[in-house]
């Protein structure tokens, strides 16, 4: 459970990364740092582009009522989020 | 009384110390406290040999550091450039450079994208990083401090201003070439506090949800109105606008400012009814609000009072429709606002008759002292104020706006268009040569003309057309899109990109005819291109 956590949140920062292009700064990123506010380009319109990557890359749906700005606070909360879509996913396709 | 910009917080500290001056998440920051942070943030200043109108650039989302920073700065004598957290490293980088900025204030991640421009800012000696521990950075002549050292209290000499002197320096666009830099004088900001509290009735019991950024003029205000009262300012950074509904209702908020393409987000989604029992008032600026939108509103919240105000930085703040006209006047931007004059003239100065369309000339306290280091461009748009008095010898400067307006029987002014080629966009200024410019420099185009056309929710579209040169031929509209993302800031990234084949069409100077192809562009679209965007 645990090897697989970190699995995710690596992922989970090289598609950060790409979706707005950071060129790698990403990927050196602490789980605990703020991404709300913190990170330039994560504005309104690049969220899109975040969005659309994240539902892509982790084969997950993501709805407007479901996101907010807890949800972005940090990397933890954002593989947190993706980890518990997943799960309840595959639920619902079982 | 407040002269200079730091007095706001000064005095309410003497008076109201225990009073919540700011809130930050989880932090909350009384007038005392934030008196306490300015002078540890002054006197570091002061330490680092900064002397009176030293430039001082703070590149931050807002957060509390942000606005102990302008502050600070204020009380050491010294200017900010507030640099809007939205900008890339390209446009930080020219602002940086543009007005001699000696010392940066920034955090941790948005100094890691700045490693490669910072060798192009010359007189850069300092940076201030907002974070305890020390990154594993190192620049050539440049002293790195942490924030976590501004812990100095012991009384420092600091140098001796006037309210004329200058105190901050805004970047806005204009029609042609780089951002220029708006200089404000103490007096121009403290006016403008005490004038926009006085309509909006402000008191020591209001609390602002702050979600404009503080870079310009109006964002600014949310700020200044409420030290000069004693208010409490909640800080946001939001990506979402539901979560501006959240914490209205959370932090019982009185008062909320915002630009058009924010007030249509936040009209499609759902309102606590009790909201309007404490949202005293909301503010529009930068921008016609739809009347749709306003209508949204007023129905979401029947008991809040919403002000229409207009303004251009290079005022500050001009005019505002007070609540009671709106049933009647909608479409108007207003009156003056207190201790300002605005004048409705032809170009020759001579005043335009009532209905009589003529361009936007403010006179008065809050009139900037000019760009940076610009003479040309201040003297196109700082001009000598129409009508004076001849026995008066010394001229009087008004800013004449480029913004065309008409006056109604009873004064009331109405919006009617730009004299010039401003794209005016989601509430900001765009050049449309700074578009143009950033294409340029991709070596992806060999031709590009940017232009805005009229559209439902942001006021201006953005509209480019290119021709791609010969290696890039392949190239895809969403491809360039993409590459404008990288290097604009949102705002600035065009919403319709036109590739075309052909040299672009000229005019008699053999200059790309910017203006016909506008036009035939404009006439194409329509007035509603709301449909053709995402």
């Amino acid at each position: 459970m645990r090897n697989d956590t970190t699995q995710l949140i690596e992922k989970l920062k090289s598609v950060l990364d790409a979706a707005l292009f950071l060129s790698g700064r990403a990927l050196q990123w602490n789980n605990q740092m703020s991404l709300l506010g913190n990170v330039p380009e994560l504005d309104s319109m690049a969220i899109m582009n975040v969005l659309s990557a994240l539902e892509l890359n982790f084969n997950i749906m993501i709805e407007d009522d479901d996101i907010n700005a807890d949800i972005f606070a940090t990397i933890e909360t954002l593989a947190e989020f993706i980890h518990q879509k997943q799960k309840n996913q595959a639920i619902s396709f079982a | 009384m407040a002269t200079l910009v730091h007095h706001l917080v000064e005095e309410t500290a003497q008076h109201k110390p225990y009073h919540i001056a700011l809130k930050y998440r989880e932090t909350t920051i009384s007038y005392k406290q934030l008196h306490t942070e300015i002078l540890f943030f002054a006197n570091k200043v002061v330490d680092l040999s900064l002397i009176a109108g030293d430039r001082i650039g703070i590149y931050a989302e807002k957060r509390v550091e942000t606005v102990v920073a302008m502050l600070g700065t204020s009380k050491a004598g010294c200017v900010f450039v507030p640099i809007n957290p939205l900008l890339k490293p390209d446009q930080v980088a020219f602002i940086l450079d543009n007005c001699s900025i000696s010392l940066l204030v920034t955090t941790l991640d948005r100094l890691s994208t700045l490693l490669n421009i910072l060798h192009q800012c010359k007189d850069l000696k300092h940076i201030i990083v907002m974070a305890d521990v020390s990154p594993e950075i190192k620049f050539q002549g440049i002293k790195l401090t942490l924030w976590s050292e501004l812990k100095n209290v012991t009384f420092k000499k600091y140098p001796k201003i006037i309210d004329q002197d200058i105190a901050a320096i805004l970047y806005t666009s204009g029609s042609t070439g780089k951002p220029k830099g708006v200089i404000l004088s103490h007096r121009n900001i403290v006016a403008g506090a005490i004038s926009v509290s006085e309509y909006l009735e402000l008191n020591e019991s209001d609390r602002l949800l702050a979600v404009l950024p503080l870079s310009f003029d109006y964002g600014m205000n949310q700020l200044t109105t409420m030290f000069l009262v004693g208010g409490c300012v909640v800080l946001m950074n939001h990506l979402f606008p539901k979560d501006i509904i959240t914490l209205l209702d959370k932090e019982k908020i009185t008062g909320l400012a915002g630009v058009p393409p924010l007030w249509i987000q936040l009209v499609q989604l759902q309102w606590q009814d009790s909201i309007t029992e404490h949202l005293r008032f909301i503010t529009n600026s930068g921008g016609h609000m739809p009347k749709e939108t306003l209508a949204s509103l007023r129905n979401l919240l029947p008991r809040t009072k919403p002000y229409l105000m207009y303004g251009l930085t290079e005022a500050f703040r001009s005019t505002y429709l007070p609540p009671s006209e709106i049933e009647t006047r909608q479409d108007s931007m207003g009156k003056a606002i207190p201790n300002a004059e605005i004048l409705v003239v032809r170009p020759d100065g001579t005043p335009c008759r009532p209905e009589e369309p003529g361009e936007l000339v403010h006179r008065g306290v809050h009139v900037a002292l000019g760009y940076w280091n610009n003479p040309e461009k201040t003297a196109e748009r700082f001009k000598p104020c129409p009508m004076q008095n001849k026995c008066l010898p010394i001229t009087e400067l008004a800013v004449w706006s480029g913004d065309i307006v008409k006056k109604d029987k009873d004064g009331y002014l109405y919006y009617v268009g730009r004299n010039d080629e401003t794209i005016k966009t989601s509430g900001y200024r765009v050049s449309p040569s700074e578009i143009e410019e950033m294409f340029y420099s991709s070596k992806l185009v060999v031709e590009v003309v940017a232009f805005g056309v009229p559209h439902s929710t942001l006021g201006h579209a953005i509209y480019v057309i290119v021709k791609l040169t010969e290696n890039n031929s392949n190239l895809s509209e969403t491809t360039l899109k993409l590459e404008c993302q990288k290097r604009l800031p949102a705002y600035m990234v065009p919403h319709f990109i036109e590739i075309t084949k052909d040299n672009l069409l000229r005019n008699s100077n053999g200059k790309i005819d910017r203006k016909t192809l506008s036009t035939s562009r404009k006439n194409q679209i329509g007035d509603d291109s709301a449909g053709a965007l995402k």
